[in-house]
């Protein structure tokens, strides 16, 4: 044996063996814990903590203590902590990348918990959400909003206030056509020129011609009167047109002087009312970081399970430094844990969770991961139910489904907005609450319907509109938000709509209206006294106009009665006249017949 | 490594068995050949450090096979690569990706596969080539090699004064 075996160089060998197990016995569980805690920082996008591991070699199994994941959107809070965590694990199967736990334990978990100093992010985290860039934050879309209430002085300046520019035109434009008519009056034929008129027409009818030429001489004055008559009347119309239009421009200037002030309060109203696109969002941004959160809590299995699906698809093969050659023929999973019981203790309540076959090969197990939720007895709800199960099938489509119903829940006071000139304040409220998400081919779809009741509400804010939505704000009592979940499986994106929106619409306008009042009382005095003092100005200018056209439409009546009547009257009179004394002659000449 | 070659000097120049040198340069050869980090050549430093082979003629070998392996590593993918996916033995590796032991010996990876496969039945045949070679060396070879200038001038180096050394410590003569 001796010719063959070198004693000392298998000994050597087994005693190096063995100082390597004696190695991995004594420092497997923090090698364990660092791996653990590396590995899940990757995951979680955050520092992750373990306080302590514990193994037990046979059977294998792990205890994590104190396990603490940063929330890295807010790493001054966990978001998930355990006290304690549990498992075992088949060592061999691990050995080729196969985990199989058969029952998992996590007691004292908690979301949400401040810690004791804040968690670092891992810079890919940071640059992946700066990538995404156009997500903007609940606080940025109430920036957005613009919500701002001038003061007066603010006011009078944007709304570009019309009145003293329609007094000055309106002032103008009437002294204007009353120096119009002023300079045409000389047209306007005197009561002296009528009178004479009817002097020339009294002799005129008085003539009796006797012969022919007295007759033509008589005709010739009947002309030259009626074309002195008619002349006068043309220039009497004239003039009569001009004070028309005179009288037309200054009772338009006096329409616009008197609807000046009301137009200008009109633009100075809309410039304080709001935008009810911009309203309809203002759900949204009150209660949706809450909403944020609570679906952040409620979707966290997602979130954990999306990055595993990720890392499964992401393998490349690389040529000349070889390959690895699955020959999986799909009847075992690489990931499983069968039962696992996890329970979480919020204030007094106790909720415990019981998950089944979690993992993300369901295709291999023949049924998927399903959940239940289990809730002691609480004085904070009536009733607490929730429950679901997902599905991952191998071309890593994610479909299942979650429903939970949740009544009667007091909503203890939290802060909804803080921004630099507003703060808003949930008081206290009660809500009800079903939601039913599917997700269907890794998107999700579904959402939930919140009723919140005895809502009160309170604001804080120096600036005159923080005190106005404050105002409004009180006047809601209850309201529903309808919370859309749309999105990928690991970033979801959330709708929410709610008839708050509409409820603070109209309570915005009462009081903005009533704002809008206080504030324009002074300016609509000061308008109005504007126009009155243009009015006081224009108002005899005008009369004075009117008494002109009366006294031009009389002439002109005077003068167009005289040509219609007499003058016809009077030719034909005097032609009679003159027929009957030619007729008398010739009779007289005749012999008497 | 100086000391290395020295000793593997030491070992063609002595009355180490032929078969002893032979089976380093195989077990080297495996080794070097083949990916370090795998399961077999566990067995393989098992085989060098237990067995009465001639342990400098493994390093030497591993050595120069290590570097021959860079560019063998295309043949060793690609034969790899045919066995795994010939037909005939999908039932064979499907069977044994289900067993642990199989895979921490990544039978299942191209190029561990494929140069172990090439190692392994490469040995035999180095196993007779490197026996005709210190059989010859030392028949042939020998005393030319030392008349060479280069190893005249050898002497009076650094290398010659290892090489003293370990003859004197082992009573061994050139």
């Amino acid at each position: 044996m001796n010719k063959y075996i070198r004693w000392h160089g298998m000994l050597a060998f087994i005693g190096f063996f063995a100082a390597l197990i004696a190695l991995v016995y004594f420092f497997a569980a923090p090698a364990l814990r660092f791996g653990l805690t590396t590995g899940l920082t990757r995951v979680n996008g955050a520092e992750v903590n373990i306080e302590r591991l514990s193994l037990q070699w046979s059977p294998f199994a792990v205890e994590l203590q104190n396990i603490e994941f940063t929330d890295p959107e807010t790493p001054e809070l966990n978001r998930f902590q355990a006290q304690r965590v549990s498992f075992g694990v088949e060592v061999l199967q691990a050995m080729i990348g196969r985990v199989y736990i058969d029952e998992l334990s996590a007691t004292g978990i908690a979301m949400g918990v401040e810690r004791a100093r804040p968690g670092r992010v891992r810079a890919d985290y940071i640059a992946e959400r700066e990538a995404e860039g156009d997500t903007r934050t609940w606080g940025e879309r109430f920036a957005e909003l613009g919500f701002d209430f001038p003061d007066l002085d603010e006011l009078l300046e944007r709304s570009e206030i019309r009145t003293p520019a329609v007094v000055d035109s309106s002032e103008r434009a009437v002294r204007q056509s009353r120096n119009d008519v002023e300079n045409r009056r000389d047209e306007l034929p005197s009561s002296d020129v009528i009178d004479q008129y009817e002097t020339r027409m009294r002799a005129l009818r008085d003539a009796r011609p006797r012969t022919i030429e007295e007759f033509e001489q008589l005709r010739r004055q009947l002309t030259e009167l009626r074309d002195d008559m008619r002349a006068d009347r043309d220039r009497v119309q004239a003039f009569t047109q001009s004070v028309e239009n005179a009288a037309n421009q200054i009772q338009t200037s006096v329409r616009e002087l008197r609807d000046a002030p009301g137009a200008d309060l009109d633009r100075v109203r809309r410039l304080i009312e709001l935008d009810n696109d911009a309203i309809s969002d203002i759900a949204g941004i009150l209660f949706g970081p809450q909403v944020q959160q609570w679906t952040d809590y409620a979707l966290i299995a997602y979130d954990f399970v999306a990055p595993l699906l990720q890392s499964e698809a992401e393998e490349e093969p690389s040529r000349w430094e070889g390959r690895f050659i699955e020959f999986d023929d799909g009847s075992a999973p690489s990931f499983l844990i069968r039962l696992a019981n996890t329970s979480l203790t919020l204030g007094e309540v106790d909720i415990s969770v019981r998950w089944d076959n979690i993992t993300w090969q369901h295709e291999r197990i023949g049924s998927p991961t399903t959940y239940v939720l289990n809730v002691s007895q609480t004085p904070y709800w009536n009733s607490f139910s929730a429950d679901g199960n997902f599905f991952i099938n191998e071309a890593i489509e994610f479909n299942g489904q979650q429903q939970w119903s949740l009544q009667g829940a007091e909503l203890t006071a939290q802060r909804l907005l803080e921004q630099a000139n507003l703060r808003v304040d949930l008081s206290r409220a009660v809500i009800n609450s079903r939601g039913d998400v599917r997700i269907s081919e890794g998107r999700f779809s579904g959402g939930a319907g919140v009723n919140l009741q005895d809502v009160e509400m309170a604001t804080e804010g120096d600036r005159t509109w923080a005190r106005l939505l404050g105002s409004a704000l009180t006047q809601i009592q209850a309201f529903d938000l309808d919370v859309g979940l749309a999105g990928r499986v690991g970033s979801p994106r959330l709708n929410i709509s709610s008839d708050l929106d509409n409820q603070l619409s109209s309570a915005l306008s009462g009081v903005m209206q009533e704002y809008a009042s206080e504030q324009l009382t002074e300016v609509r005095a000061q308008l109005e006294a504007q126009v009155a003092a243009a009015m006081a100005d224009i108002q005899p200018q005008l009369d004075q106009v009117q008494q002109l056209r009366s006294l031009a439409q009389d002439r002109e009546g005077q003068l167009q009665s005289l040509l219609d009547e007499e003058l016809d009257n009077l030719r034909d009179s005097a032609l009679d006249q003159l027929r009957n004394r030619l007729g008398d002659q010739l009779r007289g000449r005749l012999g008497g017949n | 490594m100086l000391g290395m070659l020295a000793r593997l000097l030491k070992a063609l120049n002595s009355e180490a068995g032929p078969w002893a040198i032979a089976w380093g340069f195989v077990l080297g050869m495996i080794m070097g050949l083949t990916p370090l980090l795998s399961l077999h050549n566990l067995i393989i430093i098992f085989l060098a450090m237990s067995l009465r082979i001639n342990f400098s003629g493994f390093l030497i070998a591993w050595l120069f096979f290590s570097g021959v392996a860079y560019l063998f590593d295309p043949i060793a993918d690609y034969i790899g690569e045919s066995l795994l996916q010939a037909q005939a033995l999908q039932g064979l590796w499907t069977s044994l990706y289900d067993q642990p032991w199989a895979r921490l010996a990544q039978f299942n990876h191209t190029i561990t596969l494929g140069s172990l496969t090439f190692a392994l039945l490469f040995a035999p045949l180095w196993l007779f080539i490197s026996y005709y070679l210190v059989v010859n060396y030392r028949a042939r070879v020998k005393a030319w090699f030392i008349k060479l200038k280069i190893v005249q001038a050898l002497r009076g180096s650094k290398f010659w004064g290892i090489y003293e050394r370990l003859s004197s410590l082992r009573g061994g003569s050139v």
